[in-house]
Formats: C-alpha cells, structure tokens, sequence
C-alpha cells in the first residue's frame, strides 16, 4: 500500500481553499452593502429632485402672480441673486445656506421643526424678457440641480 | 499508524466547523436582510413617485371654480376658488381626459391609502367611489395639503407632502420610509376675475 496517497490535503491546499471561499463571500457582502447604499441615494435624489421642482414652481408662481395683479411688472421681485423660499412665502429671501425643517405636519421648511439632510439654493439671472432659474438642492455631499427658464410671454 | 482521530481532534475540528457555519449563515441572514430592504425602499420609490406625479398632473391643470363651466362654486363649495383643501384632501375641478371635459375631482388620504374620486360631472354632489392609487404594499402615514394664493387677483399654489412607510409583513427595524414634499402651481391663469 502507498502510503503517500492516503496522507489527505497539505496546509498549503487549505490556506488556498479558505483564501478563495472568503474572497467569494467578502465580494457578495461588498456587492450587497453597494445595493443598499444605492438604494438610499436614490431615495434622497427623489426628494431632492422633487424640492428642486418646488422651488422652480414657486418662481414661476411669482410670475403668474405678477402677471394678475396688473400694477407689477412680470419680473417684480426676481432680481439676481441667490434666495431661499419657503412652500408658503410669497417672496424671496436671500441664500442663508441653511438646512430645511420638517415641521409638524411634514412639511419642509426653514422655520420649525427638525434638520433634514437638504439645504436649498435659488438663482435667478434675469435675460431679455426671460429669467433663468437654476435651483440647487444639495445633502450628503450630493447635489441636484433643476434648470429652467420663464419668459414673460404674455406681453 | 491507522488509529484515526483522537477525541481532542474531533473537538477541535467540530469547533472550527461550528465557527465557520454560524458565521456563513449570519451573513447570509444579513444579506438577506438587505435584499428584503433594498425591496421595500424600492417599493416605496415606485409607489411614492407614481401618486406624485399622477397628482400632479391633476392639480396643474385645475381649472378656477368661477362657472367658466358648470355653476361658480359647485366643485370647490366657494364660488371663485380653484382648490378646496382640508389638511388632508384636495377637491377641484380639473381637465378629464377621457371625456375631454372638466369634471370634479378629490383626493384624500382614507385609511393608510391615497385614494381619488371623480365626479360625473362639475359638481362635488356627484363624486364617485373613493379608489385607491397607492398600493396596500405601502401604507401612507400622512397626507397633508396646503393651497397659498387661492384669492380673487392671486395665483394659487398647491403644496403637498406624502409621509409613505413600508407595509411589508416582513418586518425591518426601522422599517423602510420617506417623506416627500412639492409643490404645484396651476397652468391655467386667473385672468378672468
């Protein structure tokens, strides 16, 4: 009998063998904490895309606004510059960089309630019967940005 | 020479054996665990831009209440009003485009569930069944309304904020949830006053 077959596998055999094994579940737990990080991302990048919005909605509501109440011209109150705005002002206020709130009721603002992730930036530069809007929406290091342009074309 | 293994050897060798199982399948249940979150958050994704967008595609073509069509007044209750909001509805009066006209129209929080109503008609007497647009996969802690600007000479704006968790069976701590705001100003302009 041959004793040199019976002796089974050497350490060098399993070091390599375990080596591979934890590569493998290493590479799958890596891949899966990706997904889960991702998913987040994509979640916050909606809330921010969906704020970015609001804050082209409200420029173009002071637009409107401008526009029924005939004494002011389509542009009042849309100077350059840089403004933050809450859901419920009527006008702007200049960039503060700060954090918007969600309050009691859950909504986002810059008066009460508790920090959120976002911070919310709106400029406007103002062209030939045209402003452009340009609202940042920034958290976690990320940023969305929301581009528009007004016209007043109901001259 | 063949007298197998000893007792300490088949210790050792069970412990070692144990060790790798229980941390194999405490990975595994975690990234389970992950899989199943990263499913509900997408969910939730889903359901949570589908209602936002289908809501807004209402509210932006709502139509003033002044008897432009129907009776001023008989959708939002107050002649001259586009929208009439309680802190968690929304009734207007809004192009359908099925029928290519304006019908009444209501959204309100029922339950853990956005539903809508449709009128057959102008008038808020003749709204219809209250049907769910969010899934029973997602329940919907909050659904608050806030309308600015809805007055004679103005421009309304609409604002809303949707607070959706996870109604999953499978339960995640925290389970998964987000909390979604925008706002909506309506292309249709009160000129005529």
């Amino acid at each position: 009998m041959n004793t040199e077959n019976k002796k089974g596998f050497t350490l060098i055999e399993m070091v390599v063998s375990v080596f591979i094994i934890v590569v493998a579940v290493v590479g799958i737990l890596q891949v899966t904490s990706k997904y889960v990080q991702q998913t987040k991302f994509e979640k916050e990048a909606y809330v921010a895309a969906l704020l970015g919005q609001e804050g082209i909605e409200i420029i173009k509501n002071i637009r409107d606004v401008n526009w029924i109440t005939s004494a002011a011209t389509w542009n009042t109150g849309l100077a350059n510059g840089d403004y933050e705005v809450d859901y419920d002002d009527s006008g702007l206020a200049a960039d503060a960089s700060r954090f918007l709130y969600i309050d009691s009721n859950g909504f986002y603002n810059y008066s009460s309630g508790t920090a959120t992730i976002y911070k919310r930036k709106i400029t406007l530069v103002n062209g030939t019967d045209k402003v452009s809007i340009t609202v940042n929406v920034y958290w976690r290091g990320h940023t969305t940005t929301v581009k528009e342009d007004i016209y007043d074309w109901k001259q | 020479m063949n007298k197998g293994l000893t007792l300490i050897e088949l210790l050792v060798s069970i412990a070692i054996f144990g060790f790798l199982v229980v941390g194999l399948i405490g990975m595994f249940s975690s990234a389970v665990n992950a899989q199943q979150s990263v499913l509900q958050n997408q969910e939730i994704l889903n359901q949570g831009s589908y209602v936002t967008e289908y809501m807004d595609r209402a509210i932006r073509m709502a139509l003033r209440d002044d008897g432009t069509v129907g009776t001023a007044g008989d959708c939002t209750g107050t002649a001259n009003k586009n929208y009439n909001a309680t802190s968690n509805s929304i009734t207007f009066l809004t192009y359908d485009v099925a029928s290519a006209s304006y019908k009444c129209k209501k959204f309100l929080l029922s339950g853990t569930a956005i539903m809508e109503q449709k009128s057959t008609d102008t008038t808020v007497a003749h709204l219809g069944t209250a049907v769910p647009i969010t899934s029973s996969k997602v329940k919907v802690n909050a659904f608050n309304v806030v309308v600015n600007g809805d007055a004679s000479g103005s421009q309304p704006i609409v604002t809303f904020v949707i607070n959706m968790q996870s109604n999953n069976t499978r339960r995640l701590d925290p389970l998964p949830s987000m909390i979604f705001q925008t706002s909506i100003s309506q292309r249709n302009l009160n000129v005529s006053n």
